[in-house]
This record gives C-alpha cells, structure tokens and sequence, in this order.
C-alpha cells in the first residue's frame, strides 16, 4: 500500500500515550505500525481506550461499560 | 455487618483476579443523514436485513435498507435526538416484541408499549414481528366457520377460521363497523380478537375502544395502534407486529381474529419509507415489492393441521377505495392475495341498505366448506333468489308490463333484500340468523309490504325469544333445519305477518 494513502487508525484515550504504552498496544495488534496511527484525547470515555478503524471499533472504554449498566438497568426495571 | 465485610471482601477478590476483558472488535457506522424517521449511516457492513441497531441516545432503529457501504434503517420511535455524525451500533438482535396473556384487553402501540395509561407488559416471550408462514405441512384446510354475526355475511359469504376475507369499500360506508361487528359477536370467548389500527385518526381509535369496552368485547381483544400522528415506520410494522401477536395465541392452540385497518394507509406508510430511501418508484409512485408487502403480511394467516396445535388465524384486512375503483394498484393486490372480498358501495349504503354489501360483487372462495349445514340449507335458495332479483331488476325498468313469475321474483328478491339489512352493533346468533333467512326465503313475506319487513323481524325475534327458545336452542345444538322444525317454526312467522297485515288494512 502506498505510504501516502495508509489506512489510518485511530486511538481514543484520556490522555496522550507514551511510547511504552503504544508499543503495548502493538504487541496485541502486531500490524498496526502498517497504519497511519491518530491519536485523540477525549476526557469523555472517562477511562480506558477506543481503536477505531474504518467501520470497526474495539470499545474498552469505561463509559460504554457503564452505558451498558445504564441500558440493562433500564430495561430489566 | 459481617456481611457486608463478606461481600467486600468477595468485590475485592473479584476486582484483584485479573481477568482479562474480552476484546471484541465491533462494527459501527456513523449516520450520514436523517430524513422523516429514516436514517442512512455509512458503515455497518457484517449487519442483515431486520436487525436492531441502537444510537448513542440509545433510540433504536431497524435495518431496512442495504447498499454497498450504507444501510438503511427505520427509527423505531423519537428520531429528533438523532444527529448526523452519531455513532450507530448493531445489537444482535432481530425486531421482536413481548407477547403474553396479557396483551388481551390492552390498547398498545407495535411495539407493545401501552397506550391505555396501564402498566407496562412483562413477559420473557418474544416474537419476531417478520415470521415466515406456516408451510404447507403443518396446515389444513378451511372447516370451521368463523360467525361474523352479520346476516349477509355469514349466508352469502361464509368465513371460515384462517380464511383472509377482504373488506374494500369507499371511506364511509361501513367497513369498520363490519369489522368491529366480528369482533363482538366472538363471545363464546373461542375467539381471540386483535384490532390493528394503522395510519387512523386517534378519535376514530378511541371510539372503538370505547365501543369494545360497552360490548365487553374488550376482554378478549387486542388493539395495536399506530394513528395518523404516530411515526410512519411504526405505521409500517403495525400489521407484522399484530400477526405476531395472533401467532403467538395460535401457537397456543387458540383461534384468531384480526383485522388490519386498513391496509390502503399502510401501504402509503411504505411509500414514504421507500421514496424517502430513494428506491425506484412503479405505478403509482409505489415501490416495486409492495405486493410482497402484502403478501407476506396476510400469508402469515392460517389454519394449523391438528399435528401442530390446530389453532388458527383469520384475517380480515381492510382496503378504502377511492370512487368505487377497484383496479387500483393497490385493491387489486389484495384482492388477489386473499380468500374472498366483501364489497361496500356508497350507493347501497345511501340507498338505506346497511350493511352496504354489493353481494352480487362479494365473493368468498373457501368460506363455503365451512358454512354450518343450518345456513347452508337456507343460504342455498337466498343465493338463487338474489342472483335471479339482480338479473331481472336491471331488465325490468324498461318493461311496463311484466309476467307473473318475473312480478313474483322481484317481490321475493326485493323483500330478501330487506331481510338481509341489519343495525350496527348488533349481531345476530346463527340461530336467530337462520331463523329471519328461513321466513323469506320460504316466501312468507311476499305478501307483506316492503317497509313492514323490519317491524316483523323484530316481532318474529321478539316472539321467538319467548315461544320459541326450544327452537333456536335446536338449530344451534342440531346446527340443520328439519322437517320437524320447519313445522314448528311455520306457525309462529305466519301469526307475525298475519298481524302485520292485519294492521295494515285497519
């Protein structure tokens, strides 16, 4: 893939990741150096982190898990 | 105290194990646009037609609509809070909705959220609202006749369990009362009733509640509303939503009666949706499946072989047509799909004759295997004379003079007609319907002026409710006419119009 067109993948977080840490995150994605990586902080998600790429999305973040709460509460009320 | 230490200590020992959260990488789409309760989202590619998607304000929608890399779906609800640029996620759920027993005697919208003021239904049954009908293994064919309480109907054009028998006719000319009549004549309570109101006025809803409610007809029926104010999409799976309803009674081995009115509006519903996702327009400006739409709708209805419960769905869709045009795209439609129609003019109905059925124009395809032998022994001759009335009656405004026999089949046909008019909201028992058909088809109101017919109906019921119980608890027990009977009866509708014309000459 031509370098000027990657893929581009983006990282929500609360706050900006060390290198330490984005290299962690490679150990369990092993081609992500392949994509262009965007970093975005977002204090929202309270906790946690959200990849993104295209139409897929890996959620660990604590305000989806706790939207979840809020929805099977609601529901089994 | 100590327990709740135990449970601290329990949450500690939860939080402190390390265990690994799931990394489940999940498809989303972002919307692109909203238009009138339809959104378009980018993305969602792994998502199947159906399937419940939920926004970031946790409204849900249902996938509709699919493209290459953009799916269309239908809000299920309040669509003012969705924003371009939201994120959209699949659930992995199909569009279902809660049933029970006690759905009966409730007023809900499609998706079983009460209307009626009352509580929420609880229940861990769930329905899909698209179901595919029952196939040909499981099903048997029409036998047991479904009494709609309406003497026209149950003579002339009998309706069995699981038939789809049409009711197409002008705005105003009775449909609905028809419809609500076969709901409060079911109550033997054998019969579980559902009336679907799609694209109504709220008034027009609210009356008929309140109707079923005076009849206590109410007990045993549903009403699922999505008016005229409601969201279109909830207009469009209104009827699916009732069948699964009906299904889920037949399941248990129940028989039901459902009615969709009217189907005319939902197809306008479907329309909307379809335009709005800008998919080809056909004949009149009508997508290119909406007979599918139909189809698939009133397919659902059945009669389940006695292998797989024996229970039961009959329909009986609505259709309004404008200026009596019966070969719009629409009519025909559903004229072709279902069993049979039951055809209202304006010009009956301003002519006094109530219900306004044309019989001539009133066909039921099946109903005829399931009509009891009672009515099918006075139905017979009532058929030949209204057939031979019309024939003739046409023929005989140019002719001053006619014959004797031709005289005596326009009085019979003319006075059959009278007998076959009935006030709305009142059913009559197969009993008593037999009775009044038997009288005229006998020819013993030939002599009788044609404005008295309704006052010696009344008398002749009047007097066979006192005199003459034994002979209405016969027929409905024996459900056939015997010579014995016949003996009986003769009498007592002789006296009746001896009376009448006694009065007349006085």
């Amino acid at each position: 893939m031509d370098s000027a067109h990657k893929q581009k993948v983006t990282i929500i977080t609360t706050y900006r990741l060390g290198e330490d840490e984005i290299s962690r995150i490679t150990q369990h994605i092993p081609n992500l150096s392949e994509y262009e990586v965007e970093q975005i902080i977002d204090k929202n998600i309270i906790a946690g982190i959200i990849i993104k790429t295209r139409s897929t999305m890996i959620d660990l973040s604590l305000k989806s898990e706790l939207q979840k709460l809020q929805l099977m509460m609601y529901e089994t009320n | 105290m100590k327990q709740i230490n135990q449970y601290v200590d329990n949450v500690k020992k939860q939080l402190s194990s390390v265990k690994k959260t799931p990394v489940t990488p999940e498809t989303i789409g972002v919307v692109d646009e909203v238009k009138d309760g339809i959104v378009t989202i980018r993305g969602l590619q792994s998502i199947g037609y159906g399937d419940l998607i939920v926004f970031e304000n946790n409204e849900q929608a249902m996938v509709i609509d699919m493209l290459e890399d953009s799916v269309g779906a239908i809000v299920l609800g309040n669509y003012l809070g969705i924003t371009a640029g939201q994120l959209v996620r699949p659930t992995g759920k199909t569009l279902s909705i809660p049933v029970s027993d006690q759905l009966l005697g409730r007023v809900i919208d499609p998706l079983v959220r009460p209307v009626d003021g009352l509580q929420p239904i609880k229940t861990d049954t769930y329905y899909f609202i698209e179901r595919s009908a029952p196939g040909i293994v499981q099903r048997q064919s029409v036998s047991v006749p479904l009494q709609t309480g309406t003497k026209a109907i149950d003579a002339l054009i009998p309706i069995g369990r699981g038939q789809r028998e049409l009711i197409i006719g002008d705005r105003g000319t009775g449909k609905t009362t028809l419809a609500i009549d076969a709901i409060l004549n079911q109550t033997k309570g054998d019969v579980i009733c559902i009336y679907c109101a799609i694209g109504q006025k709220n008034s027009k809803v609210a009356s008929v509640v309140n109707l079923l409610k005076k009849n206590n007809a109410i007990d045993y029926t549903i009403v699922v509303k999505a008016s005229a104010s409601d969201p279109v999409t909830l207009q469009y799976i209104a009827p699916y939503s009732a069948t699964a309803m009906a299904e889920y009674f037949m399941d248990k081995e129940k028989d039901v009666l459902i009615i969709y009115d009217d189907l005319s509006k939902h197809a306008w519903a479907y329309r909307q949706i379809s335009l709005v996702l800008r998919r080809p327009a056909g004949r009149e400006a009508y997508p290119g499946d909406v007979f599918y739409l139909h189809s698939r709708l009133l397919e659902r209805s059945a009669r389940l072989n006695d292998k797989n419960g024996g229970g039961s769905i009959t329909s009986l869709p609505i259709i309004e047509t404008l200026e009596n045009d019966v070969s719009a795209y629409i009519p025909t439609n559903v004229i072709s799909i279902t069993d049979g129609q039951i055809y209202l003019e304006a010009d009956l109905f301003n002519a006094g004759i109530r219900p306004a059925i044309n019989v001539g124009r009133s066909v039921s395809r099946v109903g005829s295997a399931a009509q009891t032998k009672a009515m099918k022994q006075v139905a017979g001759k009532l058929k030949l004379d209204l057939a031979q009335y019309r024939e003739l009656s046409a023929f005989s405004q140019f002719e001053s003079d006619l014959d004797e026999e031709t005289k005596k089949l326009l009085n019979r046909g003319a006075k059959v007609t009278q007998i076959l008019k009935q006030k709305q909201n009142h059913p009559y028992t197969l009993s008593t319907q037999v009775a009044v058909i038997w009288a005229a088809t006998k020819g013993y109101l030939d002599d009788l002026a044609i404005d008295k017919i309704t006052l010696f109906e009344q008398n002749y019921l009047q007097d066979l409710q006192t005199r003459g119980k034994a002979l209405l608890v016969e027929i409905e027990k024996e459900k056939k006419v015997s010579e014995a009977l016949e003996k009986k009866l003769e009498p007592i509708v002789k006296e009746n119009v001896a009376e009448l014309m006694q009065e007349e000459k006085a």
